[in-house]
């Protein structure tokens, strides 16, 4: 029973609604909250309701899967309870996802493709496997082995291929040894959020291995969904991650900057940028400055934060599967975020993962705003000298 | 009993989103963080407006349906809990800071507004006023805390947080829309006189007389200089003499007094706490002092430090004062920062098991025998092996006392809440007699309060309440008023 797994935590919430708003700064830090407003949505309700479940006070039904599915599990709720269960809010959450899979009542109704599309051709897109890196491949010229290995995801292989293209002409570019593996699968994300365990620790076994056969000293991730599942859910799936260097790509670029082995352009336009952290490096992972580092050695770059920015950052709302299963509730949680990029008054939108980026693009569109936005790969690979 | 076609015309007042009768809601809303047993209600309605609450307090008289208000639960009595079923009004989305009034120096506010968000507000848009913080986390209703008539940092000059309303929106149980105070007669809502002092109608009956949808409540001018001192007490003798000379004074602005073992808890020390040796304080209080300039703070902290050092020749007991940024350990000093943080309070017992639950008796009384119910209180807690966390206060210039019994307790241990339910029983019998009323009174201790009421004290509230409310459908347990 997957919610044995937090059993101990349960009774550790004492509903001081000290998770629902950012402490000290006293602002909105849960979409789920903000949006539906009932207790069952905020996080201390999930913990209740997990609570209620093992005590078998209450049985699994519609209503409760739509709670605990509606979070993007950005973790901003771990940031904010000072209470001992706040390193485990998240597990909570994913553990209640994972029960409600296992007896029958989980995932909605729109997740529920992921774990046969994945099984069938290693993406949740429905692509066709044989395209994944092979584009890539081909594009670059890659060859087989290389020192580093890139680690593309899904989301970059087949939707948003800019940046798994920008990535490797900058790589290039910079005289990295690099190449891509055509053997690389999902890494597991969106079946790790969405409760769908069953197949999980082969994903994870086979890119470890994967790694391993390539014989790449270093992996390197663009995608920051990715990187968190390598480096927080493969040790705790399988006990084990990849026995290489592991980079996101903004420690990755940050490494490059120091090494002298990235020049910037001294004449590109002057640009006011504000950068969006992803949760799943962010708070998930704790990545924060390097971002930060890369754009404030950027000639010509200024940098302006956002209103809640690293550890209090307001989610894009793409992640724990609320992009697929609230379509509008999602872009909702985006358009939030794209009006406090605009209250910067940047002209410019930069984040570091695909998915972020995708929700983004998505708000910007629907809201009509001027703001423009580029992935952190883009937008290095455009002022290289 | 609501059934489908009650709750979809509840539905149709506020909006299918903002009402659930689904069971996770239920038992969600049918406990808050005390010891307070199971009490579930049948349906949860957030609505946004006084109209709309107009219009669910129509069907709730048509229907007969307890309603009980509710915005954050953290009351640590039971008030939100029914017992008798029915519809909680969770005013979570009534967040409007309507006005802040410069001049006449308030704050108007929906219930939804938090301590935490008022601050922010006035902060940002007010700097050069405050507003008073009770000790809470941060996000609990100012307008709720007002009503249950809970205490502040700065109580000792202007009482407890009722005294700071200045006027209401009120929908009366049958549903009238209705302003109390100055705003009746104006778009003023600095004033309750010279009208009949209506508010009274409303502060401390628990929602049994309506439900307040505006709320207007003093702001003070920031003080030039603002200081928090600790004074160590080393014998009760001493701390009850500092507190005695405090309310003849005009020194201070607030004070709030802890037995040494809350602040050896609140330095993150846990259940079982070692034994306290005999050279170490018995109490400290924290002082809160305001001035007009260095100058007149300079005063004012010679005349504490001789206060401190008469008290210590008479008493024979030492008295150590020191302004709080030196003496105070940084996770105490972070507490009295208000709005407090009190991880060390709620998690004081989660230790073997991990668990957290909170209750207390908390009780306003007499200056005369605010030591008798300490000394009484410490040994019950004593005998029951829970830690004699105990919190004091002057109130009103020390026309009353807060004597509080604190109590952080484990749900995940099994029988921990009926024990502390027998520990809340005994205290409250052993206090009373002193003259001590328990304030956010839970239901079962009201019991006991009607016990020694003038017969027609309570014969007056059940005519108010049953004038007001002639369904009974407000918050019905409360005040123990429908037994």
């Amino acid at each position: 029973m997957a919610l044995e797994s937090v059993r101990e935590w349960v009774y550790a919430c004492v509903r001081c609604n000290t998770c629902k708003y950012a402490l000290d700064e006293y602002f909105d830090s849960c979409p789920a909250g903000k949006r539906f407003q009932l207790e069952s949505y905020w996080p201390s309700g999930k913990v209740w309701i997990a609570r209620g479940l093992l005590e078998g006070k209450l049985q699994f039904t519609e209503s409760i899967v739509k709670r605990i599915f509606a979070c993007p599990t950005c973790g901003s709720c771990s940031v904010q309870c000072e209470l001992e269960v706040h390193d485990h809010l998240l597990d909570i959450i994913e553990a209640l996802r994972a029960e409600a899979v296992s007896q029958g009542f989980g995932p909605l109704e729109s997740q529920k493709g992921f774990e046969e599309n994945i099984a069938a051709d290693h993406n949740p897109y429905k692509e066709t496997h044989a395209e994944r890196t092979s584009w890539v491949k081909d594009a670059f010229e890659l060859k087989d082995t290389a020192d580093v290995l890139y680690f593309v995801g899904c989301t970059s292989s087949y939707r948003e291929a800019e940046i798994a293209t920008n990535m490797l002409q900058l790589m290039k570019k910079t005289d990295i040894d690099v190449t891509v593996s055509k053997e690389e699968w999902c890494c597991g994300s969106p079946l790790i959020r969405t409760g769908q365990l069953k197949t999980v620790r082969e994903l994870a076994q086979h890119n470890l291995d994967m790694i391993k056969n390539s014989g790449a000293k270093t992996v390197v991730f663009s995608c920051a969904g990715c990187y968190r599942t390598f480096k927080e859910d493969y040790p705790t799936l399988i006990g084990a991650e990849p026995e290489v260097e592991t980079f996101h790509v903004t420690d990755y670029l940050v490494k490059l900057i120091k090494d002298g082995k990235i020049k910037f352009k001294e004449d590109a336009p002057a640009i006011k940028v504000t950068y969006h952290d992803p949760c799943h490096i962010g708070r998930h992972c704790g990545i924060y400055e390097p971002p930060r580092e890369i754009l404030t050695s950027m000639p010509g770059v200024e940098l302006v934060e956002m209103k809640r920015n690293k550890e209090l950052a307001w989610c894009c709302g793409a992640g724990g599967g609320v992009k697929s299963g609230f379509k509008d509730w999602a872009l909702e949680i985006a358009t939030e975020r794209i009006q406090e990029a605009e209250e910067t008054g940047a002209e410019l939108l930069i984040s570091s993962c695909p998915f972020c980026k995708r929700n983004l693009m998505d708000a910007i569109k629907a809201s009509g705003s001027n703001l423009k936005f580029m992935d952190i790969t883009e937008f290095v690979n455009s002022r290289l000298a | 009993m609501i059934n489908e076609k009650i709750a979809s015309d509840l539905r149709n007042i506020v909006g299918d989103d903002f009402v659930s009768t689904d069971p996770e809601d239920l038992y969600i809303y049918s406990y808050d963080m005390t010891e307070e047993p199971q009490g579930n209600p049948e349906a949860i309605v957030m609505p946004k407006t006084p109209e709309e609450i107009q219009k669910l307090l129509y069907i709730a008289n048509e229907y007969k349906i307890p309603v009980i208000p509710y915005v954050s639960a953290a009351n640590i009595g039971g008030l939100t809990t029914t017992h008798r079923g029915g519809m909680v009004v969770d005013l979570k989305r009534m967040t409007q800071i309507l006005k802040v009034d410069p001049i006449s120096k308030y704050a108007l506010l929906e219930p939804g507004v938090t301590f935490g968000h008022l601050k922010k507000y006035l902060d940002e848009n007010y700097p050069d006023f405050i507003y008073s913080y009770a000790f809470a986390p941060p996000y609990t209703s100012i307008t709720a805390n007002a009503l249950l008539e809970g205490l502040t940092e700065f109580s000792f000059r202007w009482g407890c947080m009722g005294d700071w309303i200045t006027g209401l929106e009120v929908v009366l149980p049958t549903g009238e829309i209705t302003k109390i105070g100055s705003c009746a007669t104006s778009e003023h809502w600095n004033m309750k006189y010279p009208l009949p002092d209506m508010t009274g109608l409303f502060v401390g009956w628990q929602g049994m007389t309506g439900i307040v949808t505006k709320c207007a409540v003093k702001v003070v001018p920031k003080p030039p200089e603002r200081i928090l001192y600790g004074a160590v007490s080393f014998g009760m003798n001493a701390a009850e003499e500092l507190m005695k000379r405090l309310s003849k004074m005009d020194l201070i602005h607030g004070d709030f007094s802890f037995s040494w073992q809350t602040i050896l808890m609140m330095g993150g020390l846990k259940h079982p706490l070692r034994e306290i040796r005999a050279d170490e304080p018995t109490m400290m209080t924290g002082l809160i002092l305001f001035a007009n300039d260095k100058k007149d703070m300079k005063n004012k902290e010679r005349i504490l430090t001789d206060l401190s050092a008469e008290i210590t020749k008479e008493t024979g007991e030492k008295i150590q004062i020191l302004p709080a940024s030196i003496g105070a350990p940084k996770k105490v000093q972070d507490f009295l920062d208000l709005p407090a943080n009190l991880p060390p309070f709620f998690e004081f017992r989660s230790t073997n098991k991990k668990g957290v639950g909170m209750s207390w008796l908390g009780t306003y009384m007499n200056a005369n025998n605010w030591r008798k119910s300490y000394d009484a209180g410490y040994k019950i807690l004593q005998d029951y092996g829970f830690e004699p966390l105990i919190f004091v206060k002057m109130m009103d210039s020390g026309h009353f006392f807060v004597v509080r019994f604190l109590i952080p307790f484990n749900k995940a241990v099994p029988g921990e809440a009926e024990t502390v339910r027998k520990m809340l029983d005994e205290l409250v019998d052993a206090t009373l007699p002193l003259g001590a009323i328990p304030y956010k009174c839970p239901a079962w201790a009201a019991k006991k309060v009607q016990k020694i009421l003038d017969p027609n004290w309570l014969a007056l509230a059940r005519k108010i309440r049953n004038t007001l409310d002639p369904n009974g459908i407000m918050n019905p347990d409360r005040w123990a008023l429908l037994d």
